[in-house]
């Protein structure tokens, strides 16, 4: 095959915060042959997104070195008369987060048509058929609504297919693809990953495709890169191996802490609720998975487990005693029993607070602290450290230690593993199970990875649309709803054993809300939905013991599409 | 949107009739008596009284308010203490003045600002740049009323380009049309540079920075990566996102027409309506004072309120009916 | 970086100003306003009077050093009233339920509604004028900005995971916002405050040209440029050189804001966002 890309000797030197240069890229080589598809993965902070901007000449001049030939054409890293020739037409970039990517302030279709001008040397008013046959190329649902739409009018992957066909706009021989889905759902992944290998195909264009997620993009390209601290490395040649999707699926005997029934929320200036009758039981020493895509209530119900946030109507009961109708001092008392461990660590620490205040707060000074801090196994000189002292992993288990100081009945933790690579996500999971069992606790984890909840929960609640969709215990038997188990097979590609398989998942686009009113959330997309699953929400059935399920469909011959796990 | 709307509205009419009537109080505990101005000592006590009944100052301060209110919703505004003719009649002599003043420096101060805004933000760290903050922050440093006499003192006085104040010439009565406009042209130049040289680069340095904003944003990069022209990144993709903010402040300075120039006024004998406050304020003349003030606080809450309403139009993320997507 | 230069600068300048201001008597002893020997006159500057003399045949220089004591003190005192004012209602705005925030964003909109120059004037002429006067009317007219600005930045920190997360460890609401959100506030305020002053200086000249403010014996550059003003042509060294003194002044506390504000902010951080 042709070559069409070659990078040698790439270094990468950024001022910092204090003014000091810091070397990011250490003497990068790479190429890439024409339409071939090519991954660079690699732990967050290796340098990839840096990386990316420096192959399409977007960094400061004075920050590159090295030497880029494109199409056998030679040229300085730093030069950017001529990167200026190879942008666009030749490498193109699109981004993580595709709100980010498009302006706010203008249309949708004015943004690509300008691209496709600049390209075609056409008029505006001749670019609106192509703009129209761009994003009918990027599989958008409606391309001339897409067109005339602003930015913040569409869903996150059809924000990402606007800026694909922007992409493709230039024509352009390569297309870097930083890490194009991980801001995305797990269902919208998969499509838009065989969409980008699709157009490679029919357009005959290399892809370079940058993920920190070995496993979802080896499935696409030939030949992967490794980039570790800003050098490329030799990786590992297989792909991480998960461990069996087999539940914890202990039931010890019942010692309730919490019980939340019929918990509605509805959050000012929205036209649907974000949680409908929702009910949930905590028991001690037990973890509940708490999964769903994004927009699903997950977090709205943490918060108001927590106390955080008042229900429109139900009662969160601890002990006994309805937590929402307490004030004041009661009420703060009461609420020091259920802790939020919130997302990011980094942003629940006060950046003023050393360690020792930190905890002290929380009622644990001296000894209790130094033992908390034994326990997380972090070092005593933490006391001392501001946050920004600390690394991810530290802040992430002062945070854990400060939590328990309280000395709380129910933990909930909000993606604690979100941007973890697979080392750092199974740390975490024993260290949460490992303080479970220790303190036991009534633990709540809330996760959009389906495949992490089935290993670490003893129970998995999917929610979608503010509504429980499944409620099972994980036994080592199979998730039932149909919605579910589009949840494990997106999420798990390696399970998936034929491509056709795969794509055929990947059509199923789940509607980010339920249509109108009452109507199973998921029957836009269900295969086997019936005419009465628009009419009215099922209600949440047991089908056996522990496991209840909001479909009366279920039971019928399942289609040969889904995979069973 | 309506709802909204009609909502701001009586908030706004309640704040102008709250504050009007705190500046009628208020205005009445100043130590002076308008009289002394208009009696002497050889005045009869009944004819204080009688001088006291006719400007209406007898009776309680109540009685007066009233009186006061009642009058307003007519539109009669009362007479002046000092001049003897109805404030409606000062006011609307003095609002014209002011308004070309304040309305020709303010474009002036716009097309200054886009100008140097967008040079400081394109040029970024290069001469140009260092050298427009520096005399950004000079201009925003100085007094506007030594500024004013700086002006006067060099361009009309060293020089003689320009008269040294007023509004026209002594014998602009005489003049023909286009005379007139000339010699009204003529006055007009020093103070509104006056006004314009020493307020815009507030505004410039308020849109360098939302430029800047707009250019570190990744729709930039994208656009940048997709081949475009710094150029039509520039003017096309950054200016536009950099401006919504200005219009929350150009909103912010509207209100400010009216009033704004009582500096500018007083030193260069401009007959607006800053100078008749600032004399009205001298001679306690209370009708005047209060009727300027009730113009000022609707020209104001006028303002914001036109402000608001622009900026939801302008922004189409704000804009009532916008769907959601996640 | 340029930053932390200019806030030297700035700084510098100020240090200067107030030293040269405290110093005042010692530096140029001598009662300022007595009336200078017959035939010194509107003199121009010459070696024996550097600045030049005023109608009273005082030397301007010595008239300069003494004058940047009212504007220092008026600057100093009337925006540390506005700050402390404002800022407790902004945070008492953010913080407290929605009846406190509407009822105190309310008054502060009233306050707003009038240009602060007529305000000023219309409050100051309601009694005797004095710098004293002025000072306080400028703090109380002076808090509406930092109120808002205050307020806005609460509404934000209040929603950030850590004063959630204060919250949720039981934590009083009076301690949550002493310890974790005050701080938080305290880079803005600063720099809010050390521009203020300048803007304060300016106007308070303004008033004091027009009479309303420093009455003599106290000199304040704002009057000495009033007293310049009938001889603008003839005498110009009367006028310009108080002026001078001003811009240096409302130069030196802008310039030092600035870069404070630059060097404090938090969310500025210049150079391209790593991996």
């Amino acid at each position: 095959m042709t070559e069409l890309l070659r990078v040698t000797g790439l270094d990468v030197r950024l001022p910092t915060v204090g003014g000091a240069e810091v070397q990011l890229l250490h003497d990068v080589e790479l190429e890439v042959a024409a339409g071939e598809a090519v991954a660079l993965v690699g732990p967050s902070g290796a340098g990839k997104s840096l990386l990316a901007r420096a192959l399409c000449g977007l960094l400061p001049t004075g920050a590159v070195a090295g030497t880029v030939t494109w199409r056998g054409r030679s040229f300085a890293a730093a030069d950017q008369a001529a990167w200026s020739m190879v942008r666009g037409a030749g490498i193109t970039l699109v981004m993580q987060d595709p709100g980010a990517g498009l302006n706010p302030v203008r249309r949708v279709g004015d943004q690509i048509a300008e691209t496709v001008c600049r390209h075609r040397g056409c008029s505006a008013g001749e670019a609106h058929d192509h703009v129209v046959a761009l994003l009918a190329e990027t599989q958008v649902p409606d391309a001339e609504a897409c067109a005339r739409a602003w930015p913040h009018e569409l869903s996150g992957g059809q924000q990402q297919r606007a800026l694909l066909a922007a992409a493709l706009a230039c024509e352009p021989g390569l297309l870097i693809a930083d890490e194009p889905t991980t801001a995305l759902d797990p269902t919208v992944q998969a499509s838009i990953l065989y969409l980008l290998d699709d157009l490679r195909a029919r357009r005959d264009m290399a892809l370079l495709l940058i993920s920190h997620d070995r496993d979802l993009v080896s499935l696409l390209t030939g030949r992967t890169i490794n980039l570790r601290d800003g050098r490329v490395v030799e990786g590992p040649t297989t792909a991480a191996v998960l461990p069996p999707v087999v539940g914890a699926g202990r039931q010890e005997d019942d010692d309730s802490v919490l019980t939340a029934r019929d918990i509605t929320v509805t959050w000012p200036g929205a036209s649907r609720p974000a949680l409908r009758g929702v009910d949930v039981n905590l028991d001690a020493g037990l973890v509940v998975g708490l999964a769903g895509e994004s927009g699903c209530g997950k977090t709205t119900l943490a918060r108001v487990l927590a106390g955080h946030m008042r229900p429109d109507s139900g009662r969160v009961e601890l002990g006994g005693r309805d937590l929402h109708a307490l004030r004041g001092a009661e009420f703060r008392r009461m609420r020091r029993q259920v802790q939020l461990l919130f997302q990011h660590a980094g942003a629940a620490l006060d950046p003023r607070q050393r360690g020792a205040a930190a905890l002290a707060e929380a009622g644990a000074s001296g000894e209790k602290a130094a033992a908390l801090l034994r326990e997380m196994d972090l070092d005593p000189d933490v006391l001392d450290r501001l946050p920004h002292q600390l690394s991810g992993g530290q802040r992430q288990r002062l945070a854990l230690a400060r939590a328990l100081a309280p000395g709380p009945r129910v933990l909930l933790a909000d993606e604690p593993t979100n941007a973890l690579d697979a080392e750092a996500t199974a740390r975490v999971r024993s260290l949460l199970l490992e303080t479970v069992r220790r303190h036991r606790l009534a633990m709540v984890l809330i996760s959009h990875d389906l495949p992490l909840l089935l290993r670490t929960a003893d129970r998995i609640l999917v929610m979608l649309d503010g509504v429980i969709i499944e409620d099972f215990a994980v036994d080592g038997r199979p998730p039932l709803h149909p919605y579910t188990r589009t949840l494990v097979s997106a999420a798990t590609p390696q399970l998936v054993r034929a491509r056709d398989q795969w794509r055929a998942v990947a059509a199923g686009m789940v509607p980010r809300h339920g249509e109108k009113g009452n109507a199973c959330p998921f029957n836009a997309v269900c295969p086997i939905a019936k005419p009465g699953c628009t009419r009215a929400l099922p209600g949440l059935e047991s089908v056996s013991q522990n496991h209840r399920i909001r479909c009366p469909e279920v039971g019928r011959p399942v289609p040969p599409l889904f995979i069973d796990t | 949107m309506t709802s909204w709307l009609s909502r701001r509205l009586a908030i706004s009419v309640i704040l102008v009739f709250v504050l009007t009537s705190v500046v009628f109080f208020v205005v009445r505990l100043a130590p002076g008596d308008p009289l002394q101005r208009m009696v002497n000592e050889t005045t009869q006590p009944g004819d204080r009284d009688l001088v006291r009944e006719r400007l209406g100052l007898d009776g309680s301060l109540g009685r007066q308010y009233v009186d006061w209110l009642a009058g307003v919703v007519r539109g009669d505004l009362g007479i002046s203490l000092r001049q003897q003719r109805p404030v409606t009649a000062i006011i609307g002599e003095a609002v014209g003045p002011t308004l070309l003043l304040t309305v020709t420096a303010y474009l002036l101060h716009l097309v200054l600002a886009v100008l140097a805004g967008t040079t400081m933000a394109s040029r970024r760290g290069r001469p140009a740049d260092h050298l427009l903050q520096g005399v950004g922050l000079v201009l925003y440093s100085l007094p506007g009323f030594w500024l004013g006499l700086m002006l006067i003192m060099f361009f009309a006085g060293r020089l003689g380009w320009f008269p040294v104040g007023a509004m026209h010439a002594p014998d602009a009565v005489f003049m023909s049309g286009p005379a007139r406009l000339a010699d009204l042209l003529h006055h007009l130049a020093l103070p509104v540079a006056t006004l314009a040289l020493g307020s815009f680069m507030g505004t410039a340095r308020y849109l360098r920075a939302s430029l800047d904003e707009a250019l570190a944003q990744d729709y930039i990069m994208a656009a940048r990566a997709r081949g475009l022209t710094e150029r039509t990144i520039l003017w096309r993709h950054a200016l536009p996102n950099a401006l919504l903010p200005l219009v929350t402040l150009i909103g912010l300075h509207l209100p400010f027409l009216l009033g704004g120039a009582v500096v500018v006024e007083v030193v260069f004998g401009w007959p607006g309506m800053g100078r008749v406050t600032v004399e009205a304020l001298w001679a306690r003349d209370y009708p005047v004072i209060v009727g300027t003030t009730l113009l000022s606080a609707i020209t104001v809450v006028a303002g914001s309120l036109l402000a608001d309403i622009l900026y939801r139009r302008v922004d189409p993320r704000v804009r009532p009916g916008a769907g959601g997507g996640a | 970086m340029r930053m932390p230069r200019i806030a030297a600068t700035g700084a510098f300048l100020c240090l200067v100003l107030a030293i040269v201001a405290l110093a005042a008597p010692w530096l140029a002893p001598g009662d300022p306003s007595a009336l200078g020997p017959a035939g010194a006159e509107l003199q121009a500057p010459s070696p024996e009077h550097p600045l030049g003399t005023d109608a009273l045949g005082r030397d301007v220089l010595v008239r300069l050093i003494h004058g940047g004591r009212a504007s220092l003190l008026v600057g100093w005192f009337s925006v540390m009233v506005a700050v402390v004012l404002g800022t407790a209602v902004g945070l008492g705005s953010g913080l407290g339920p929605q009846w406190v925030d509407r009822l105190l964003m309310g008054v502060t909109d009233a306050f707003l509604a009038f240009p602060r120059v007529f305000l000023v004037l219309l409050l100051i002429s309601v009694s005797t004028p004095s710098l004293g006067l002025v000072t306080v009317v400028l703090g109380l007219t002076g808090w509406m900005g930092v109120a808002r600005l205050v307020r806005a930045e609460t509404l934000s920190i209040r929603e950030r995971d850590f004063v959630q997360a204060a919250h949720g460890l039981g934590l009083a609401p009076w301690r949550v916002a002493w310890v974790h959100v005050l701080p938080q506030l305290a880079a803005t305020v600063v720099v809010a405050a050390t521009l203020r002053i300048g803007t304060t200086i300016l106007i308070e000249s303004f008033l004091s040209f027009l009479g309303l403010g420093a009455q003599e014996p106290t000199i304040s550059w704002g009057a000495m440029i009033q007293q310049g003003r009938g001889v603008l042509l003839e005498a110009w060294w009367l006028t310009t050189f108080p002026g001078l003194a001003l811009t240096l002044t409302v130069l030196g506390y802008n310039l030092l804001g600035d870069g404070l504000r630059a060097v404090l902010d938090p969310r500025r951080t210049e150079g391209v966002r790593r991996d």
